[in-house]
């Protein structure tokens, strides 16, 4: 959380394995949950690499009232652009951690849970990031089902969604809990 | 002592060349821009971050500390500096003297990093200064109720 002229500004960063469903989940969200008004650019802006996949990150602002911007990155997936990833968590107030469901993904979703434990190990102001994992691809089959994978990758403690970010199933919820708990943090700093 | 505002239009005032200066934050956030950009100043400050953030890496790969960055397009040369706690990045026309855009950007930022305050410290005093207020109960719920209507 940062503060500069009048404006208070939250960063939330989407994780995840290549083709977990990090764009495809922030696009959905720009397209149907957040209104019009909010947007402060017209589209979102993506580094993409010469085959359409992410290259540094994909990055929409939004402003959700008179003093507050919300800015929503996806980090890369792809694992030789490992080295860009960690700059993309600083300052992080909120982690929409990706998985792939499916269970091929495994192993994959392993290294990024480790890679993920080592940036929370190592980024002092991540440990107070909101951490919401979604569980993504539950509509497709050979699929572990959230709570089976979440204990298998050691990510049980933290608030869940299964859903589909290709036909928005559960995003939206998962959108509310995070900009809720965001702000529900602001409030109580200003009881302070 | 001046603002930032009137640090960074200083600069376009002193060297016509220039056409544009953009502080962000070391995150991107924009904190004052002086001249005109067809692009918003979110999007142009995440863009000048990552730039930057990615040759700071390349700069750690080499064992190197990032001191600025300088690019000649076509038209235009761009000179990013870093600072205590952000991004100085000036724009000028492609026949500027980068001695000149360097030495410009040094002052500004030494007066830059005087000015700037602990962003924590701002908002408090934001706060007691009424400039804004934050969230209670009410407004987040209206904020919520907002993304629970669109499209929906």
């Amino acid at each position: 959380m940062r503060t500069y002229g009048s404006k208070i500004y939250f960063k939330i960063l989407f994780f995840g394995t290549a083709l977990a469903g990090k764009t495809t989940s922030l696009k959905w969200l720009y397209r149907n949950v957040i209104p019009e008004d909010m947007k402060i650019t017209s589209e979102i802006r993506s580094i993409e690499t010469s085959f359409g996949q992410t290259l540094l990150f994909d990055f929409t602002p939004i402003q959700i009232s008179p003093h507050i911007v919300v800015r929503l990155f996806t980090a890369t997936g792809q694992d030789y652009y490992l080295s860009t990833r960690r700059m993309l968590f600083e300052d992080a107030d909120g982690i929409f951690f990706v998985v792939d469901c499916q269970k091929k993904e495994l192993e994959h979703n392993r290294e990024f849970v480790v890679e993920f434990r080592r940036y929370l190990d190592t980024i002092e102001k991540l440990r107070q990031a909101e951490i919401i994992v979604l569980y993504n691809k539950i509509d497709l089959e050979d699929t572990y089902p959230a709570d089976e994978l979440g204990e298998k990758l050691g990510l049980n403690g933290y608030p869940a969604f299964e859903i589909s970010a290709l036909k928005g199933i559960n995003l939206r919820e998962s959108f509310i809990v995070m900009i809720r708990r965001l702000l529900e943090r602001l409030e109580q700093e200003a009881r302070l | 002592m001046a603002n930032i505002k009137e640090i960074i239009e200083g600069i376009m005032k002193r060297v016509p060349e220039i056409v544009g200066v953009i502080l962000i934050d070391i995150d991107g956030i924009p904190i004052e821009v002086a001249g005109r950009f067809e692009m918003k100043p979110e999007d142009l400050g995440a863009l000048l971050a990552a730039c930057y953030n990615s040759y700071a890496q390349v700069g750690t790969e080499l064992m190197q500390k990032l001191e600025s960055i300088i690019v000649e397009y076509g038209d235009l040369k761009l000179c990013q500096n870093r600072m205590p706690r952000g991004l100085l990045t000036i724009i000028a026309g492609k026949n500027a003297y980068i001695g000149m855009i360097r030495l410009e950007a040094k002052r500004a930022i030494d007066a830059i990093t005087k000015i700037m305050q602990d962003t924590m410290e701002l908002r408090r005093e934001m706060v007691k200064e009424m400039k804004f207020r934050l969230p209670d109960s009410r407004s987040i719920a209206d904020i919520l109720s907002r993304f629970e209507k669109e499209g929906s």
